[in-house]
This record gives C-alpha cells, sequence and structure tokens, in this order.
C-alpha cells in the first residue's frame, strides 16, 4: 500500500473508473489540459482525450444540467464544478432537476452522475472560496452528498458514487486535498455510500463530524485520550441520506455528543444530527448536545484574524468536550 | 541601523502545504530590491518566482535546492536597512500551523451563561474563545441552577434500577450526578463494594452533601483534576498508559455488606455561627476521601530512619547544590530515590487492585501531595521518576510545587500516580494516618526530622531522627509485606552515601 | 439548407401550401395520420377543460393552437430512435410517441397507473421512458440543458445516429439555462433540435416584452448554429423544418433552432383568466387561423380527406376520448403509503443497476 494525500486517491479513484468504463467522461471549468485548478484531473485530458475530458464554458447550470442529461442518455458522466461557492447557478439544475429525476418519473428515469466541487475554508479563499454547502444540498431528498475524510475513504466512496444509479453531490475539502494522507490499496474497492463510520472507538463522548472537521475531531481525542477521556469518533461521510442508526448507537453508549462543523451554526447539517439525536435518544443523553461551528455571518473573511476565529479547530474543540466531559 | 528580515516559504496556492526551492536566483551577500525575485518555488499547483519582500543584502539562503519543505518554514535572512519588526508578514502563516487563539472571553461556569441556550448572538457564541484549560467547565454548558437536575440518561437509569439519586456521588457539574457515576454505582453495587444504604431518613433534614452546595464561585476543574487534586480516581481513566479498570472490586464479592453506620445528628448553624459555603475543591476533597475509605480497607505501619548520612551529604553538598541549580537539595528528592530503588524490589507496592487481579506499574509515577493552604491540597505526579537523576529529581519537585501554588499544573501534571510519598514532615509532624491516594495501594509519609538521642551500638547518639509512616490497602499488601518493604526504605536512606552527583 | 431570411419572409404571406405534402414525399396514409393526431390532441384537450369546469379535474394546460407545430415535429423524425425532452404543452407530441388517450386522462386525474409520474406531477409533466422522453418539471427553461447532456452522449456514445429535439415556449428562451444550452451545443456541433413554439405569450406577457428584436430564430447565428423559422400553424412546413435538420444532425453538423410561430387558443391554463390582457379580437383572429382547421381544408383542398371520411374519424375520436375519460375516472388512485417509494435506488435496484454494467 503507498501512502497518498486526499488529493491523489481522489485523482486515482477517477482515473481507474475512467480506464474501467468508457461512459466514464469528466467536464468542467479548467479540467482538461489544465488538469483542474486544484489539479485532481492532472494528466487526464491527455490520457483520455477532449472528448471525454470537456472543458466547458463558464456556466454552473449548464455544467449540471449537461450531468443529468449525459446520465439520462447512459453515460457517467462526474462533472466538477471548481469551488463549491460557485455551485449556486446550478442549484436549480441540482435541487429541482436533479434530486427529482427518479421520483417525479415514478421509478423510469434516473440519474448516475456525480458532481464534485471543493469545499471548506481555513485556506485564506475568503467569501467565495471557502464555503461549506453540504447542509443546502443535504436538505433535498433525492441528493446524495458525500463528505470523505481520508484518502483511502475519498477513493472507495469516489468508486461507489460513480458507480450508484442516483445523482451524488462529492464535496472535497481543499484544505484536506495535500494535508490528509493515508494508505490507499492499489486494488479495486469501493466504500458504499450512506454509511457512517466509527474511526475511533470511546466510552465517554461521541464527535460527529465529516471532512476536515472529522480530522480535527481526530486531533482532539488524541489530546482528551492523555486526560483519561475515550472519545468516540464518527465520521458520517455521507451527509445524505444520513445513516442515523451509527450515530444513535454510539451517543446510546457514551450519552454525551458533540458535533461538529464547518458550516454556519444556524441550519447547518449538524443541527440536523443533534435533533434526530435528541429525538431518538433522548432518555441516553448524558448532557446538552453541543455544536461546535463556524458562527452566523456571511461566509469568512480573508484576514487571517477573522478567518481562524471562523473556523473550528482542534482547540476549540477540545474545550467543548472538556466542558461537556466535566457537566 | 541594520536589521535582519526573514522570509518564509509562501503558501502558493490554495490547498498547497509545502513547496520546493527549484533555485534560487541569489546567493549570500547579493543585493536584492524589494520585489526582486529571490528564487524560483514549484508547488503542486504552480510554479512561481518568489519576489523579495524586502530591499537589503542576502545574508543566508536555509533551504536547499530542490527539497520540499512546508509553508512558513524560513528560507532565508535578508540584512535590510530598515527595521523590518512591524512590517506585515509578506504571507499569512501556513494553514496547518495553529491559529493564535481570539482574546480569550472569560467562559467561568459561574459567569458564562450557556450558549445551547441563551439567545446570545450567534456569531458571538460560536466565536467565543476556546476557554483556558482550567476553565474548561465553561463552552456552554452548565448544570444549571440547583445540581440535582438529572439528565435523560440518569433519570431512565435510576427508574430501570431503582436507585436513591441521593446514594450516589456525583462527578459531573456542581456535583451532578453523572452517567457514568450510575454505572460506576451499578458496578460497585453489583461487586458487593458500597457501602450498605443509609437506614431510615433521619427525621431533621439532613442536608444532602452534594446536592444543598450552593453555587460555586470557583470555574470548575479541568475533568480528572478535582479528583487528582485530593489523590481520587477519576472516572476518565487515560486508556493508553492506565489500563486499569476504573472500578475496583473485591475478590469475593460475596462478602458481607459492611454493617449500616448508625445516623449521624443533623447539623445546624444556629444564630451566631458562621457557614463557610464548600469551595469546588472542598466538596470534591470530601467526597472522594470518603470514597477512598470506603474503597480501600485501610491499614497502617511505620518505622524509624536515622537520617544521619542524609542529613551529612545534604549539607556537604549544599552550597555548590545551589550554586549550580539555584534551589537547595530537597529532601523529598533522596526519598525518592530511595523509593524507586525499594520499589523494584518490592513491585507489588507501585501497584493497583483491579478486577483481573493486582496490576504491577510498569512506570514508577510518585505522587507528591502539596499543600494549598486554605484551599486544600492537590497530589502533582512525578513521572518516570525511575529515570530521573537526584537532580532532575529536585527540579521536578520544585517546579510541581511552585506550579501547583501558583494554579499553573497542566492535566499531565496530575495524573498517572502509581505510588504516593507525602513529606508531611514540612509541617512539623511526627506521626500520620493518611488516606490512600486512589488507585496507589500505598501512601508513605516522611514525618519530620528531629534530633533525638539514639542507642547505636550500645552507646548513646544523638541523631537526626524520622519517622517514615505507611498506609497500605490491605487487599493487595499485608503487614509484612510493608514491613519488608520500609525496612528497604530504612537501609538506603541510612545507607546513603552520595546521590551520584560526583561532589 | 434554406435560409433564415428567406423562410422568414415566407410567413408573413399566406401559407405556402401548394401540394408541399408531394414535395416532402408524404403519402395519404401519413397525412391522415398527422390529422388524426391533431384532432385526437385538440379533442382530448377539450374534454380536459371541460372535466376541469365540472370540478373533476384541478388543473389544465393546453395544447390547442400548438398541435401542428408539435404532430409536424414528431413525424419529421425518427421517432423508433430519437429522443424527446418536452415541455408541458406537448400533448400532441407525446400522443405521436406512444402515449394514449387513456394514459391522459389518467394522467389528468393523478391515477397510479399515469405513466409519466404515477401521480406525483401536475398534468402536462410529462416524462416516458420507453420512448425517450425524459421526465419534465416545471421550472422553465430547465430542459434545454438536459437535452444537451442527451446530445453529449447521443455524439459520444452513439454517433449523432440518434437526435434529441427539446422543446420549449419563447418566454423559456429569456432562461439563462437555454443560453447556456445553445451555446455549448453550438460548441460541440451536439445533435439537438432547439423546437421554440411561439405562441407569443408567456402567460400574460405578450412576445414584445418577452423578446428584445422578436427574432428568435435570428438569435441562433450569434451562437454559430442555423435558425429557421417556420410558420408553426402547418404541420408540413414544420415537418420539413425538422427533417432538414435531424439530417445535419445526423451528419455531424450539429444543433438547429427552429422558431415555429404559433397561436394560444386558451389561456394560459385553467386557473389563468387571459380577459385580463387579450382583446376578444386578438382571439378571434387567432380562432380563425388555428391549425387543426387549417389541416383539415388542405386534406381536403386535395382530395386526400372526404367529408364524410372526416366525420367517421371525429366520431372514433369522439368514442375515444369517452372510453378513456371513464376508464380514468375508475381506475384506482396511488397508494397513500407510496409517497416513501423512489426517492433513491434501494439497495436490490442499486446491485442490479451495477451487475448489468
Amino acid at each position: 500500500m503507498a501512502v497518498k494525500t486526499l488529493i491523489e486517491a481522489i485523482r486515482d479513484g477517477l482515473r481507474e473508473e475512467m480506464e474501467r468504463d468508457e461512459r466514464v467522461i469528466i467536464f468542467g471549468e479548467d479540467v482538461g489540459p489544465r488538469g483542474g485548478v486544484f489539479g485532481v484531473t492532472d494528466g487526464f485530458s491527455k490520457q483520455f482525450g477532449s472528448e471525454r475530458v470537456i472543458d466547458t464554458p463558464l456556466a454552473e447550470a449548464l455544467i449540471a444540467g449537461l450531468a443529468i442529461g449525459a446520465s439520462a442518455a447512459g453515460m457517467l458522466p462526474v462533472a466538477e464544478i471548481q469551488f463549491a461557492d460557485f455551485i449556486m447557478p446550478a442549484f436549480d439544475q441540482i435541487v429541482s432537476e436533479a434530486a427529482k429525476f427518479r421520483y417525479r418519473s415514478n421509478n423510469d428515469w434516473f440519474l448516475p452522475m456525480v458532481i464534485r466541487a471543493p469545499y471548506g475554508g481555513g485556506i485564506h479563499g475568503a467569501l467565495y472560496h471557502s464555503q461549506s454547502v453540504e447542509a443546502l444540498f443535504g436538505h433535498v431528498p433525492g441528493l446524495i452528498v458525500v463528505i470523505p475524510s481520508n484518502p483511502y475513504d475519498a477513493k472507495g466512496l469516489l468508486k461507489a458514487a460513480i458507480r450508484h444509479p442516483d445523482p451524488v453531490l462529492f464535496f472535497e475539502h481543499k484544505g484536506a486535498y495535500r494535508l490528509i494522507k493515508g494508505d490507499v490499496p492499489e486494488a479495486d474497492y469501493i466504500v458504499e455510500l450512506g454509511k457512517c463510520k466509527v474511526s475511533r472507538a470511546g466510552k465517554h463522548l461521541t464527535a460527529v463530524a465529516w471532512g476536515m472537521m472529522h480530522y480535527r475531531c481526530l486531533e482532539a481525542a488524541d489530546i482528551l485520550a492523555q486526560e483519561g477521556v475515550a472519545v468516540e469518533v464518527v465520521d458520517v461521510q455521507t451527509i445524505s441520506p444520513l445513516d442515523r442508526e451509527t450515530i444513535l448507537n454510539s451517543v446510546k453508549k457514551t450519552g454525551k455528543c458533540v458535533v461538529v462543523y464547518e458550516d454556519n451554526r444556524s441550519g447547518g447539517w449538524g443541527a440536523e444530527i443533534s435533533a434526530s439525536i435528541s429525538e431518538a435518544v433522548f432518555e441516553y443523553l448524558d448532557g446538552p448536545i453541543i455544536r461546535v461551528t463556524g458562527p452566523d455571518v456571511p461566509p469568512m473573511p480573508y484576514n487571517h484574524e477573522q478567518e481562524s476565529a471562523f473556523m473550528p479547530n482542534t482547540e476549540k474543540i477540545v474545550a467543548a468536550m472538556r466542558g461537556l466531559i466535566a457537566y | 541601523m541594520a536589521n535582519i528580515a526573514k522570509v518564509t516559504m509562501p503558501q502558493l496556492g490554495e490547498s498547497v502545504t509545502e513547496g520546493t526551492i527549484g533555485a534560487w536566483l541569489k546567493q549570500p551577500g547579493d543585493k536584492v530590491e524589494k520585489y526582486e525575485s529571490l528564487a524560483e518555488v514549484i508547488t503542486d499547483k504552480v510554479n512561481a518566482e518568489i519576489p523579495s519582500p524586502y530591499t537589503g543584502t542576502i545574508k543566508e539562503l536555509l533551504v536547499p535546492e530542490n527539497e520540499p519543505v512546508p509553508n512558513g518554514t524560513l528560507i532565508c535572512t535578508i540584512e535590510t536597512e530598515a527595521d523590518v519588526s512591524d512590517a506585515p508578514a509578506p504571507h499569512a502563516p501556513a494553514p496547518a500551523a495553529p491559529a493564535p487563539a481570539p482574546v480569550p472571553a472569560p467562559v467561568s461556569v459561574a459567569t458564562a451563561p450557556a450558549s445551547v441556550a441563551a439567545p446570545a448572538p450567534a456569531a458571538a457564541v460560536a466565536v467565543a474563545a476556546p476557554p483556558a484549560p482550567a476553565q474548561s467547565g465553561g463552552n456552554g454548558v452548565s448544570a444549571g441552577a440547583g445540581s440535582k437536575r438529572l439528565s435523560p440518561a440518569v433519570a431512565r437509569l435510576l427508574e430501570e434500577h431503582n436507585l436513591d439519586l441521593n446514594q450516589i456521588p456525583g462527578t459531573g457539574l456542581e456535583g451532578r450526578v453523572t452517567k457514568l457515576d450510575v454505572d460506576r454505582y451499578l458496578e460497585m453495587r453489583a461487586a458487593g463494594t458500597l457501602p450498605a444504604p443509609a437506614p431510615a431518613q433521619p427525621a431533621a433534614p439532613a442536608p444532602a452533601p452534594v446536592a444543598a452546595a450552593p453555587a460555586p464561585t470557583q470555574p470548575a476543574p479541568v475533568p480528572g483534576a478535582a479528583h487528582a487534586e485530593i489523590g481520587m480516581r477519576s472516572p476518565y481513566e487515560p486508556t493508553e498508559s492506565m489500563p486499569t479498570p476504573a472500578i475496583p472490586a473485591p475478590a469475593a464479592p460475596a462478602a458481607a455488606p459492611a454493617p449500616a453506620p448508625p445516623a449521624l445528628p443533623a447539623v445546624f448553624a444556629g444564630s451566631g455561627d458562621q457557614v463557610v459555603p464548600w469551595t469546588q475543591m472542598r466538596a470534591a476533597i470530601a467526597k472522594h476521601m470518603v470514597q477512598s475509605v470506603q474503597t480501600s480497607p485501610h491499614a497502617w505501619t511505620y518505622v524509624e530512619i536515622d537520617m544521619n548520612n542524609v542529613m551529612k551529604y545534604r549539607a556537604h553538598i549544599k552550597e555548590q547544590f545551589r550554586a549550580r541549580e539555584g534551589r537547595d537539595p530537597s529532601v523529598l528528592a533522596f526519598g525518592i530515590m530511595a523509593l524507586v530503588q525499594a520499589v523494584r524490589q518490592h513491585p507489588t507496592i507501585n501497584a493497583a487492585w483491579s478486577e483481573q487481579g493486582i496490576v504491577l506499574k510498569r512506570d514508577i509515577n510518585v505522587g507528591i501531595p502539596i499543600d494549598l493552604g486554605d484551599q486544600g491540597l492537590i497530589v502533582p505526579v512525578v513521572a518516570h521518576a525511575d529515570s530521573q537523576s537526584f537532580v532532575g529529581l529536585t527540579r521536578t519537585v520544585g517546579d510541581l510545587a511552585a506550579r501547583a501554588r501558583s494554579g499553573k499544573l497542566r492535566i499531565d501534571d496530575i495524573q498517572g500516580s502509581t505510588v504516593t510519598l507525602n513529606n508531611a514532615g514540612t509541617f512539623g509532624s511526627m506521626m500520620s494516618f493518611p488516606i490512600l491516594n486512589q488507585p496507589n495501594v500505598v501512601n508513605i509519609t516522611m514525618e519530620a526530622i528531629v534530633k533525638r538521642p539514639v542507642v547505636i551500638d550500645d552507646a548513646i547518639a544523638i541523631r537526626p531522627m524520622m519517622n517514615m509512616c505507611c498506609s497500605f490497602d490491605h487487599r493487595v499488601l499485608d503487614g509484612a509485606q510493608v514491613g519488608r518493604f520500609l525496612q528497604t526504605m530504612k537501609h538506603l536512606l541510612e545507607g546513603m552515601q552520595d546521590a551520584g552527583l560526583g561532589y | 439548407m434554406v435560409s433564415t431570411a428567406k423562410r422568414r419572409a415566407g410567413t408573413k404571406e399566406a401559407p405556402p401550401v401548394q401540394r408541399l405534402h408531394e414535395e416532402l414525399g408524404l403519402n395519404a396514409e401519413t397525412l391522415l395520420d398527422m390529422y388524426y393526431h391533431m384532432v385526437l390532441a385538440r379533442k382530448l384537450d377539450e374534454r380536459m377543460w371541460q372535466l376541469n369546469r365540472q370540478g373533476k379535474a384541478a388543473f389544465v394546460i393546453s395544447c390547442q393552437g400548438q398541435e401542428a407545430a408539435q404532430i409536424g415535429t414528431a413525424f419529421g423524425m425518427d421517432r423508433s430512435k430519437d429522443w424527446f425532452v418536452p415541455y408541458y404543452r406537448d400533448l400532441g407530441l407525446m400522443l405521436c410517441v406512444g402515449q394514449t388517450p387513456r394514459m391522459v386522462m389518467l394522467s389528468l386525474f393523478a391515477k397510479a397507473e399515469e405513466p409519466n409520474s404515477g401521480g406525483r406531477q401536475m398534468p402536462g409533466h410529462y416524462g416516458f421512458a420507453k420512448s425517450r422522453v425524459l421526465t419534465t418539471g416545471s421550472p422553465v427553461g430547465t430542459q434545454f440543458l438536459h437535452a444537451v447532456g442527451v446530445g453529449l452522449a447521443n455524439k459520444l456514445m452513439r454517433h449523432n445516429s440518434e437526435v434529441c429535439a427539446v422543446f420549449g415556449g419563447e418566454g423559456s428562451t429569456s432562461q439563462g439555462d437555454w443560453h447556456e444550452a445553445m451555446n455549448f451545443a453550438a460548441i460541440h456541433k451536439l445533435p439537438v433540435l432547439f423546437i421554440v413554439e411561439n405562441n407569443h405569450y408567456a402567460i400574460s406577457v405578450p412576445l414584445e416584452l418577452q423578446v428584445g428584436g422578436q427574432n428568435l430564430a435570428g438569435r441562433a447565428a450569434g451562437y454559430g448554429m442555423p435558425g429557421v423559422a417556420v410558420n408553426g400553424l402547418n404541420p408540413l412546413e414544420c415537418y420539413k423544418a425538422v427533417k432538414d435538420a435531424c439530417d445535419r444532425a445526423r451528419a455531424g453538423e450539429g444543433p438547429t433552432l427552429i422558431e415555429m410561430k404559433c397561436i394560444r387558443i386558451t389561456a394560459h391554463s385553467s386557473d389563468d383568466n387571459d380577459r385580463t390582457y387579450r382583446s376578444k379580437e386578438s382571439k378571434e383572429a387567432d380562432r380563425q387561423r388555428e391549425p387543426v382547421a387549417f389541416f383539415q381544408n388542405y386534406l381536403l383542398e386535395h382530395g386526400l380527406l372526404t367529408e364524410d371520411a372526416d366525420a367517421i374519424l371525429r366520431k372514433r375520436i369522439d368514442e375515444e376520448v369517452e372510453d378513456a375519460t371513464d376508464y380514468a375516472e375508475k381506475a384506482p388512485a396511488p397508494v397513500a403509503a407510496d409517497l416513501l417509494l423512489h426517492v433513491y435506488a434501494t439497495d436490490e435496484e442499486v446491485a442490479a443497476w451495477r451487475s448489468k454494467h
């Protein structure tokens, strides 16, 4: 097994799927010879040609709508939105159309398509290169929303997404692209969608997070372990449809839960998780469900001071965990 | 006046964490203009030339070509004319670097409204600085008024097991009974190690120890600290270094429960009496002392030790030692040195009781109770005492004591004690009967060193004598074992020639 | 290819009906089949309004005035393999690609066996997988991008052998999606037909407030594709423009924009009152040139249809409409619990889908 960065694992997964199945095509802004602004599709244009790796015009609704039509007609498109912040022009296509194809056609039409988009902040991306948008789409039934937290799962989840007959939004934390590394096998494998994963076992407190915040929770759990507190970390992985069972089982065991997300606090996806916990396992709770989140401001500012004040980080997570443990 | 300005590896591209100098375009001694290219940098995303942030002369190139370095690494220095200390950094710090904490908002338990409940402006809530460790009771969690508050989990467990809340010691915020407390209570009950429940409630309304506590004005201590301070076991056992299960249980769970203690007379504060509210630490000490006594059958013994050699040696090295180390050689450090050697010969001293059996600890971590005046006391730990020299031990002891008194102990400092050595003699005590610092199985005291006439070789001599007392857990140890151990301590201290200092 | 300018000029005069069907090589049987579908669409549509006004159907949206455009287009394509992305007025088109009167009425009453959506969508929201008709929703203009995606697949996987036609009113061309679709289709020369059924009203907003310059077909040039405007009241003209465009598309020459100038006979929908924005005179003028009567006259004039045959045909259609209405009214409604079905593929469906590839 080789140690890969998150972005390398995603690139490998995409390439292997394109090699495996001719119907897989890629399109988006600058994905061709440039290889994408982050380099996810680096070398693809050369390997697969301009018919399968298509530079689109600067039009996000087009990118999403094209994926809808192409997948309806038998292809397996993997579209890239350059930054999740710029997915809004495609919102109508994704929410009004892609999400509803199967339901509104009474199961006659379905869309095996993937839209990838880098999300997340803490990288000096300012208001329009930092946002977390998972809650906007997690709210919409019919969409599968995936956020991988590490290279192994990223590759397996992406392959599962490409081989799934429903539309998948695949959000990748751009700060994690080259920060998070891990073993990735060469062999073909998939990590099934729709499952949360207990990434670290513990009995005193449950931390629920995804993407970069999952990584931060693992760091916080290491610190708490030195204090004798065993934190169980749940990696949500698939935002929607949400595997509530795994989360609930963990909270039933620990009785305490911290939910961490980078998005704005109100109505963030962790709010749904928190509500689900209190509805289903209220009598197992031994303390309030605590959220560690970004604040309710429009997205994070460019300057370092305000950006870092916005971002939930290991320190803030540790403080919340300690507070809840002391409760 | 010339200044040395630093140039760091910039972050070239979002998500990029490192960069490689492809080629230096300047060499030491070269003049460089601001914005003139210093080096070619290659990253995963871009190849670029970095423009110099300063005008000056290249002093040192600190990173070789073709070797990737993380963002923010110092790559070269430039000698400049102007003072650059106030110049803004050319690039923001790398994302991986921990951000400087925002202005810490005071979030003590007493003053911070719960952010979960209070409709405070959301931004303020979420950005609220992480409290310092000692204030971690904050962060929006409050047990609320009245520590009788039950969490749903505790309420369910009480009902399922038909338990009385007042019988269960609470270790949570403001004495709240936590789920873990109930779990532990149930395990102890199953193991038969609980004290028998109190008989009929006394007619007079006895204040329930925890529940009646007024809201403390002190910030809540860090989890575990309250327990460690008084030498008690935290419910949160370190997962790696402490495999000992949290719940000590006797070998014979069928043992008959102790007879019920008689009801105590109620205490009332009459007119003219003064009620001093418990501090958090006081309440915790009270609870854990009771728990320790209820958990371990305490037994006690002592020996007399002639400290002549130690004191002579100490006097001999004192001046030189103070000159070198800036502090006096510590008597306690001599005690720890002897203890480490003695424990190697008597491993059951450095042990803990567990359900699986007696756990003989590999590490020798010596808990040293430190008096904090009216506040109470705390037990910092000399970790890995077996790997420290006399100088190291003296420093560690001095440092721990100083930090204990200034409230600057870290979590690590108060965890993992495997054996307790108490310098009780500081207060002139001649003998004491210490309560065990759970889960340690001995608590040894070094009493006051007093010159007394003693018989040596049938002659009367005047010697600095010290009593060494030892409380021990009779589940693990018997009197003879402890006696042999104390004889070893005595032998080691009386025979002390030097402490390996070479002077 | 007939130039846009010349074709537009033609529409300003009387329709050039002189034996056009012979020029196009259409036999009597085909012409009568087209006529049958036009009458059927009209009569079904009228029945739906009756049922709405009886309180039996909640909502109706019409094809009246656009039957020639829809049926001419359908007949100009290869209905055995081509793809369709319709919009909500395309009842005439749907009847040509396999939907029956019973299906139409089932859809009106939102019954369980309704083929578009199982009763989940409003009437007029078509989708018919077995004839490669994509499912459609209510947002206006989104469908153009889907057609371009289908076109991309048809180019890459099927070497342009299958063409995709996408339909919309002139109002939908104001959407950004229309622009993005036209642009991409032209860049990549995709086998897509953009059919604009210009009925001159988007609910109440007239063409002159919708389209700057009012020359939709002329816009195609700016995108780098041919654009033609045809008389949308004559099915044969529509048929010819579509056939030419399909030939180009299958030859790899890319997309075509076809503006079919139609009329809207009814209000926007059963919930709309067009008297607030249209004069009686304007509506009456439209009725005088409505497409079903126009084609009836054409067939009669050219001896392709007799009065008697017409009466028999219309009686047969009346019976079909009657049967469809009865059948649909009695058909079972969907089961409430099925509300939760088909949000995502089930695990079994995922496994089955994967195993097919």
